[in-house]
C-alpha cells in the first residue's frame, strides 16, 4: 500500500507540473493579462516594475516551486476575472457538481444491478436483448445529447421539470437521470458479461450441487465475485463522468465547476484553469485510490496477489 | 465473418464514401441563406429544414461529416501510431523507459482526456490542427498502456522464446511476432476510439472550442442550432440520427469483429481491454 501511495504522490506532482507547463506555455504576456484592459495605458518600465513586483519574471523552476509552495498552504492564487481566491470559488461551484456526479453513480449501481442480474438470470431473454438494444442506443450519442432529448421531452413538451437553474433541486433531476441512466445501462452489461463467466466456475458448480437454485447462487455466489469488477469499472468511467459533466451542466444552464471552467476560459482566466487542471487530476486520483482500497476490502485475493 | 460485422462495416463504409463525396450529395451550397425559409421545418425543398439563418440543414452536414470523420480518423490513426511504437517498445524491453513512460502515462489518464482537451483548447486557443493535436496528446495514453501490457505478456509466451533461441534478434521478434498478436485486440479497441474521438470533436466543437465557426461540421452545426433547438427540434434530432447511425455502425463492426476473433480463439488476455470492449462505450463516450 505504501508503494501505491507514493506513486499516486509521484503523479500528482507531474500533474501539478502538467498544469503548471501548460499555462505557462499560454501565448500572451501574463503581466498584461493581470491588468487586463488598463494594461495599454502603462509605460513599459512600470510594466517591467511590475512584473518583478509579481515575481512573474523569476525562472520557470522558481515560479513552479513557489505555486506548490502556496497551494500546500491552501492558497490556490486569485482569479483574474473576479480578483477573488479561486478557492472560494470552486467552493461556490463545487456542491451541484458533487451533487450530480454522486447522484449519477448511486443511480448507475442501483440500475446496472437492478437490470444487470435479471439479464443473467434469463441470458437471452426479453429482458437481456432490451438492455443490450437500449444500452447501445443510448451509447450511440454523446450523453449531453441524450440530455437534450430528455430537456426537450420533460422539460419543454410535458413541461414536468425546469428548462434551466437548479430550481430548488428539480433541475438536478435529468442531469443526474442522463448520466447516471447511461453509466448504469453500460454498467448492466459489464455486469452480465462478468456474471455469466463466473457461473461456469467450479465454486459455483458446486454451489449449485449443493442444492441451492441457479437465482439463489446467482445473487449469494456469483455477485459476490463481479462485485470487485464493478467498482473498478464505476472508477473507470468516473474521469469521463467529470468530462461529461462540463457539457451537461451547460445544457441544463447548471452553475457547477463544468460551467466555471467554461466560463474560466472564455475570459482567459489562467490561474483558474491551471488549479482545476490540478483540482481534477487530485479529484480523479483519489477516486482511484479509493477503489483499489474497496476493490481489496471487497475482494481479499487480490490484496494476497499483490502481496506476493 | 459475423453478419453484424458485415452490417456494421457496409454502414461505415457508407460514411466514408459519404465523408469524401459529400458536397456532391448537398443540395445547396452549405453556407447559403435562405433568408426566406428561416428555421423552416423539413419539407420537399430542404430535407431536413434550415437553421436561423436560413441555411439548408441537410447540406451543411453533408458537407460536415468530412470534417468530422476526417479529423477523427485522423486522431485515431496518430493514437494507434504512437500506442504500437511505445507501447510495443516499453512492453518489450521493459527496464526504465518502460518505468518513466508508465509514469508519464498515469500522470496522463489521472486528468480525464477531455477536460484536459478543453483546458488546453482553451489556454491555447481553437482550430483544427489544435483540436487533432490535443485530442491525440490526451488519447495516446490508454492505448499505449493496453499494447504494452499485452506485448508484456506475450513476450513470455513459448513462440517468442523458441524464436529467441533460433536466434531472432530483438527487432525481429518485436515486429514480426510479438506486435502481430496484439493487432486484433487492437484493432477493435482502435475502431472504439474513432467512436470516442467523433464524440469528443462534436462535443468540443458544441463548447465552441473546436474547429473555426465557418467550417461546417457535425458539432458546429449543433452549436449554432444551440439558441434554437427547444422551437426547432429538427436542428438536433438530424445531427443526432447522422451521430447514431454512424456509432451503431462502427460498434457493430467492432461486436462482429470481437465475436470472429473470440471464435478463432484470439482472446484479449487483459481484463481492461475485456472490459472496454465489453461494453457499446469506451474511451470518452461519457462525453
Amino acid at each position: 500500500m505504501a508503494h501505491r501511495l507514493i506513486s499516486c504522490f509521484l503523479t500528482l506532482v507531474l500533474v501539478s507540473f502538467v498544469s503548471f507547463l501548460a499555462v505557462d506555455l499560454a501565448p500572451g504576456d501574463p503581466t498584461r493579462l493581470l491588468l487586463g484592459g488598463t494594461a495599454q495605458e502603462i509605460a513599459p518600465e512600470a510594466l517591467d516594475r511590475i512584473r518583478s513586483a509579481q515575481g512573474l519574471d523569476a525562472p520557470f523552476p522558481e515560479r513552479y516551486l513557489g505555486w506548490l509552495k502556496s497551494i500546500l498552504f491552501g492558497d490556490l492564487g486569485v482569479s483574474l476575472k473576479t480578483n477573488r481566491p479561486i478557492l472560494t470559488e470552486f467552493a461556490a461551484r463545487l456542491p451541484i457538481t458533487a451533487l450530480i456526479a454522486f447522484g449519477a453513480l448511486v443511480l448507475a449501481s442501483i440500475t446496472g444491478f437492478v437490470l444487470g442480474v435479471p439479464c443473467v438470470l434469463h441470458e437471452g431473454g426479453f429482458v437481456d436483448h432490451a438492455v443490450r438494444i437500449t444500452a447501445s442506443l443510448f451509447h450511440s450519442v454523446p450523453a449531453f445529447l441524450v440530455g437534450l432529448f430528455a430537456l426537450y421531452l420533460f422539460s419543454f413538451k410535458l413541461e414536468l421539470l425546469p428548462l434551466y437553474g437548479v430550481s430548488g433541486g428539480s433541475g438536478l433531476i435529468l442531469p443526474v437521470l442522463t448520466l447516471g441512466g447511461i453509466m448504469g445501462l453500460s454498467l448492466a452489461r459489464v455486469l452480465r458479461n462478468a456474471l455469466l463467466e463466473t457461473v461456469h466456475e467450479e465454486h459455483f458448480l458446486a454451489a449449485l450441487g449443493k442444492g441451492l437454485s441457479y437465482p439463489q447462487a446467482v445473487l449469494r455466489h456469483g455477485l459476490r465475485n463481479v462485485l470487485s469488477l464493478m467498482v473498478t469499472y464505476l472508477a473507470m468511467r468516473f474521469a469521463g463522468l467529470l468530462g461529461g459533466l462540463v457539457l451537461i451542466e451547460t445544457m441544463f444552464s447548471l452553475p457547477g465547476m463544468g460551467s466555471y471552467i467554461l466560463e474560466a476560459i472564455s475570459s482567459r482566466d489562467l490561474p483558474v484553469i491551471q488549479a482545476y487542471i490540478l483540482f481534477i487530476g487530485t479529484v480523479v486520483l483519489a477516486c482511484n485510490l479509493s477503489a483499489d482500497l474497496l476493490v481489496r476490502w471487497l475482494d481479499p485475493r487480490v490484496a494476497k496477489e499483490r502481496l506476493g | 465473418m459475423p453478419r453484424i460485422a458485415c452490417i456494421g462495416g457496409t454502414i461505415v463504409i457508407l460514411f466514408l464514401l459519404l465523408g469524401l463525396t459529400g458536397e456532391a450529395f448537398a443540395p445547396y451550397p452549405p453556407a447559403l441563406s435562405d433568408y426566406g425559409n428561416i428555421l423552416a421545418p423539413p419539407s420537399p425543398g430542404h430535407w431536413m429544414g434550415t437553421d436561423h439563418l436560413g441555411r439548408d440543414l441537410f447540406s451543411r452536414l453533408m458537407a460536415g461529416t468530412r470534417t468530422t470523420l476526417g479529423l477523427a480518423l485522423l486522431v485515431a490513426a496518430i493514437d494507434t501510431f504512437l500506442a504500437l511504437v511505445i507501447g510495443a517498445l516499453c512492453g518489450y524491453l521493459g527496464g526504465w523507459l518502460d518505468r518513466a513512460m508508465m509514469r508519464l502515462i498515469d500522470a496522463l489518464l489521472a486528468l480525464p482526456g477531455f477536460l484536459l482537451a478543453i483546458c488546453l483548447l482553451g489556454i491555447f486557443g481553437g482550430g483544427a490542427l489544435q483540436l487533432v493535436l490535443f485530442l491525440a496528446l490526451t488519447g495516446w495514453a490508454q492505448l499505449s498502456r493496453i499494447v504494452r501490457n499485452e506485448i508484456s505478456a506475450v513476450k513470455h509466451l513459448d513462440f517468442i522464446t523458441v524464436n529467441t533461441a533460433f536466434g531472432y534478434s530483438v527487432a525481429r521478434n518485436l515486429f514480426m511476432h510479438a506486435l502481430p498478436a496484439v493487432i486484433p485486440s487492437l484493432l477493435v479497441l482502435m475502431l472504439n476510439t474513432i467512436v470516442g474521438n467523433v464524440f469528443a470533436i462534436v462535443s468540443l466543437s458544441f463548447l465552441g472550442l473546436g474547429v473555426s465557426p465557418q467550417t461546417p461540421e457535425w458539432g458546429m452545426v449543433l452549436f449554432d442550432a444551440r439558441s434554437f433547438f427547444l422551437n426547432s427540434p429538427w436542428l438536433f434530432v438530424f445531427p443526432c440520427a447522422l451521430i447514431a447511425a454512424f456509432t451503431l455502425g462502427l460498434h457493430l463492426l467492432a461486436d462482429g469483429i470481437r465475436e470472429f476473433l473470440d471464435r478463432k480463439r484470439f482472446l484479449f488476455p487483459i481484463e481492461e481491454v475485456r472490459m472496454l470492449a465489453s461494453t457499446a462505450s469506451s474511451c470518452g463516450s461519457d462525453t
